[in-house]
């Protein structure tokens, strides 16, 4: 007979196991080109690329109001674009895994960021957080230099739609 | 009659020409800096304008971690400035730290030395506190001033939206001109890794008297924490 105790950790440790992969499977290292092709894809969807980083107090802050909205809205998808440096890969994971954030989140591997801001929009300076909507089935697309309370992103997304 | 419609005429022609003649001079002699008006610690912030490159640059007065205040006039034999907003907190900050200082230390020589300002809110990062910045830069022993925008104005009339953030400015006859803004190189993550040295670039053509070709570039940084 196999003690209780001994099952237990085992199951245990398998359930860890999977949650950990499971949640890093959902960090994909990206170059500029896949996520502008990701951005620009067709799709009925309103897109909502938040661009933030682990270490940017504000974006740390903000970031439940853009996964809560995304979470409570079928009409909306989510990239988290985390500007994390390559080495902290490991930090951003356990970052998202402590936080129980399941969206899709992409850690843009392109440091000379000069040669792509302007690509995402001449609007934006490169503070973060940064967000951009956009909507292909309008061919729209805006960018958003702040932070977004709840009932500011709200109201921007209804607007935007 | 005659020779009064021809008076008239003629002295309309004249007028016409030398407002032309001004019009086209007022033209010629650049972008207008759009600050010189709300700079006075009353001006909303929208009504502030920040610099583009060529614009004049106003004189600052701010105090360095030794407690004195300092200005662009505190350094008479200075042919320009490196200003240069970073922090305390910021990882980017960080990351640049030791770039920052040996830019200082090959730079001041030549004419340019670096000014560090900070422009956060350090009621938003502790770190950035005026005690922590006086720590940091006896710790890395900075050859700078380290000085603090306590009011925000400097930032904003710069147009300073993160951390850090670098603009050249150059001393010409009619004063300190902008000349270059925005990132320090092309990679904050790994100084073994940069390829394109922004700033260095731009100061090695100040100083043969060439003009900067590269003159304006974006990176990613810390926002700036805007007092409320």
């Amino acid at each position: 007979m196999i003690p209780k105790k001994s099952i237990s950790l085992l199951l245990f440790i398998v359930l860890f196991c999977i949650s950990f992969f499971g949640v890093s499977q959902n960090v994909k290292l990206v170059k500029f080109d896949e996520l502008n092709k990701l951005i620009n894809k067709n799709s009925k969807e309103t897109k909502i690329v938040h661009f933030w980083a682990t270490w940017c107090k504000p974006c740390i802050e903000e970031l439940p109001v853009i996964t809560n909205y995304s979470n409570q809205n079928s009409g909306v998808q989510l990239i988290l674009v985390s500007l994390d440096f390559k080495k902290d890969l490991g930090k951003l994971k356990a970052y998202l895994i402590k936080n129980g954030i399941k969206s899709k989140v992409l850690l843009l591997d392109e440091p000379d960021y000069d040669s792509w801001i302007d690509k995402i929009s001449i609007k934006w300076s490169g503070a973060l957080p940064g967000t951009l909507l956009v909507n292909t089935q309008k061919n729209k697309k805006e960018f958003y230099e702040k932070s977004f309370t709840k009932n500011d992103f709200e109201k921007t997304l209804k607007y935007f739609n | 009659m005659k020779n009064k419609l021809i008076g008239v005429f003629g002295i309309a022609i004249v007028v016409a020409i030398v407002g032309t003649y001004f019009f086209k001079k007022v033209e010629a002699s650049g972008p207008v800096p759009t600050t010189s008006f709300a700079v006075n610690g009353f001006a909303a912030e929208t009504e502030l304008t920040p610099y583009e490159i060529g614009d004049k640059v106003k004189e600052i007065n701010l105090k360095n971690v030794d407690g004195k205040m300092l200005s662009f006039a505190s350094f008479p034999s200075a042919k320009g400035f490196v200003v240069v907003f970073t922090c305390n907190h910021c990882p980017f900050s960080k990351a640049y730290e030791d770039r920052v200082i040996a830019l200082d230390k090959k730079y001041a020589s030549l004419g340019y030395p670096v000014l560090a300002i900070n422009p956060n809110d350090p009621e938003a990062y502790e770190e950035d506190s005026f005690d922590n910045m006086k720590l940091r830069a006896s710790e890395k022993g900075y050859t700078f001033p380290y000085l603090v925008d306590d009011k925000q104005l400097v930032s904003k009339t710069f147009g300073a939206t993160r951390t850090p953030h670098a603009f050249i400015i150059k001393k010409e006859n009619d004063g300190l001109i902008l000349k270059y803004m925005g990132a320090i190189d092309d990679n904050a993550q790994d100084a073994a890794g940069v390829s394109k040295r922004y700033l260095e670039e731009a100061l090695n053509n100040l100083i043969q008297n060439k003009p900067v070709i590269t003159q304006s570039t974006k990176a990613i940084g810390c926002a700036i924490k805007w007092i409320d």
